[in-house]
């Protein structure tokens, strides 16, 4: 293992650097502090440049017209697209393109027709519903959601929480069970659902401590959909959201780790000019220790990230390492954030400065995605199991 | 629960907005025909609901509500919805704004 970035790298880096700072952070001074969301006519035209920079769609493979990274490289870049105020939820507010629904690469012509493209050239919005009133962090298990046999349509009911963006968006992936509820993984079905179904609805928002990307709630009451709607396979529908929550547990963890850089680059700054009892911050020994501690924090969970990344890379398993950094990367990012705010005093709560937002937000971070606790249960099970080799067993 | 705000109206006067805290939150303004604005006290308003409410003053007949929430954003984008739903556009304040109607209804 090398962590050596290349000179392709290098570039990317510092063009998505220069990008932020010069085409978000000057943004922001004008936005509310908590603003998750830019104007379309803004957004659209900081989308022309990261098409110029060859960046947009930064997640779609180049086959299907977008930038086509290896994961260490998405990952490199993850840790600067969030450096900025709104960069944990909603980096560069998309101008890199929207999340990824890779699912629908393995969907039919006719589903990539009309959903797959018009997202891609960003004319459709879609959700992920996956997590349930019953419970997130076991799906398999917990998933109520009913679709069951009519002719040849499906008739979907039950409920969906904490779903990101799906009072603003066209269509969904929606999972539900097609088996017994003892069916488990087997028995869930993914279907895409389009938002103007009769029985679909936003009930409410559901508020929480972030405020400008919000998740909703939503219920499922006799939606029916055609089998055409069913996206894979009937009964494999678990395995297309697992693939995809493990892949994207890898850039959630960089992005949490490219606020923390931020906002340790703020605190050693602050550090070095702020002065109390005579002295700077900086001469201080409890805070020079804060400032170590949070560079050992970062240091360690970015290398435990890019391990993920690379593995991932490598086409070998890589669920274990993807849940160490998940794990790492959040608690680490959450600790380096407080300190930050602890150097900085008072003026680390207000609104005047992005760390109060990072310190909520991040906060959810360590529930988001599969909990710290899920994260370790997946590793202990992999490590009890024998499906883990050691770093230095490899 | 509603997902509209149902607290009572109160007569919009200097007397009446000095009850009102200088907090985060949202707000909506109604004349004699309904409500005619949905807004919010964000990160950068001045004295926060009491601030954005003062801006209001001197237009006779008007009432108002509002929340206190450190939601606020996402607060205000559901009452936005849930407004336009019901009334097929969004409150005149919001004419020009160019806002996507979102899926969010009235229970």
């Amino acid at each position: 293992m090398g962590f050596a970035v290349t000179d392709v790298q290098r570039d990317l880096i510092d063009n998505v650097r220069r990008f932020v700072r010069t085409e978000i952070v000057p943004l922001e001074f004008e936005l509310d502090p908590d603003e998750g969301e830019l104007s379309p006519d803004v957004l659209a035209g900081l989308v022309v440049k990261t098409k110029q920079m060859g960046l947009y769609n930064i997640d779609v493979p180049e086959e299907f017209g977008g930038a086509g990274l290896d994961i260490v490289t998405r990952t490199l870049l993850a840790m600067e697209m969030s450096q900025h105020r709104a960069g944990l939820y909603a980096p560069c507010y998309a101008a890199f393109g929207q999340p990824d629904m890779g699912q629908l690469y393995d969907g039919t012509e006719e589903q990539k027709e009309r959903y797959l493209y018009p997202v891609l050239r960003g004319e459709k919005k879609s959700f992920f519903a996956l997590t349930e009133p019953s419970g997130g962090s076991d799906p398999a298990r917990s998933i109520q959601t009913r679709a069951k046999r009519d002719g040849s349509d499906w008739i979907i009911n039950g409920s969906k929480t904490f779903i990101s963006g799906a009072d603003t968006a066209d269509f969904g992936l929606v999972f539900a069970r097609t088996g017994d509820q003892g069916s488990g993984r087997d028995g869930i079905t993914c279907f895409i659902v389009d938002a103007d179904t009769p029985g679909f609805s936003v009930r409410r928002v559901i508020h929480t401590l972030r405020s400008g990307h919000y998740p909703t709630e939503l219920s499922f009451d006799d939606v029916r959909v055609p089998a055409s709607a069913v996206l894979g396979e009937v009964g494999q529908g678990f395995s297309l959201a697992t693939e995809r929550l493990t892949k994207n547990r890898i850039p959630y963890a960089a992005g949490c780790l490219g606020v923390a850089m931020m906002a340790h680059r703020m605190a050693v700054e602050y550090a070095g000019t702020r002065s109390v009892f005579g002295a700077k911050l900086a001469d201080h020994e409890g805070i020079q220790w804060m400032l170590v501690d949070s560079e050992i924090d970062l240091r360690s969970a970015a290398l435990i990230t890019l391990d993920a990344a690379e593995r991932a890379d490598s086409g070998k398993p890589f669920r274990t390492e993807v849940a160490m950094a998940k794990i790492v990367a959040t608690e680490a990012a959450g600790r380096v954030v407080d300190r930050a705010i602890q150097i900085h005093g008072g003026y680390g709560v207000t609104k005047d400065l992005p760390l109060e937002r990072w310190y909520r937000e991040l906060r959810i971070r360590r529930i988001g995605e599969g909990s710290t606790e899920t994260q370790k249960m997946i590793i202990s099970r992999d490590m009890l199991r024998g499906r883990y080799t050691g770093l230095l067993d490899r | 629960m509603s997902v509209s705000m149902t607290k009572p109206w109160t007569p919009l006067t200097e007397e009446s907005l000095g009850q009102v805290p200088g907090a985060l939150g949202v707000f909506e303004v109604a004349d004699e025909g309904g409500t005619i604005a949905i807004d919010y006290a964000g990160g950068h308003s001045p004295f926060g609901l009491r601030g954005r409410l003062q801006e209001w003053l001197g237009q006779p007949g008007l009432r108002f509500r509002y929340e206190r929430t450190n939601a606020y954003l996402s607060r205000y984008r559901e009452l936005v919805q849930v407004f336009a739903n019901e009334h097929g556009a969004p409150p005149r304040n919001l004419a020009d704004a160019g806002h996507r109607l979102g899926h969010i209804r009235p229970n």
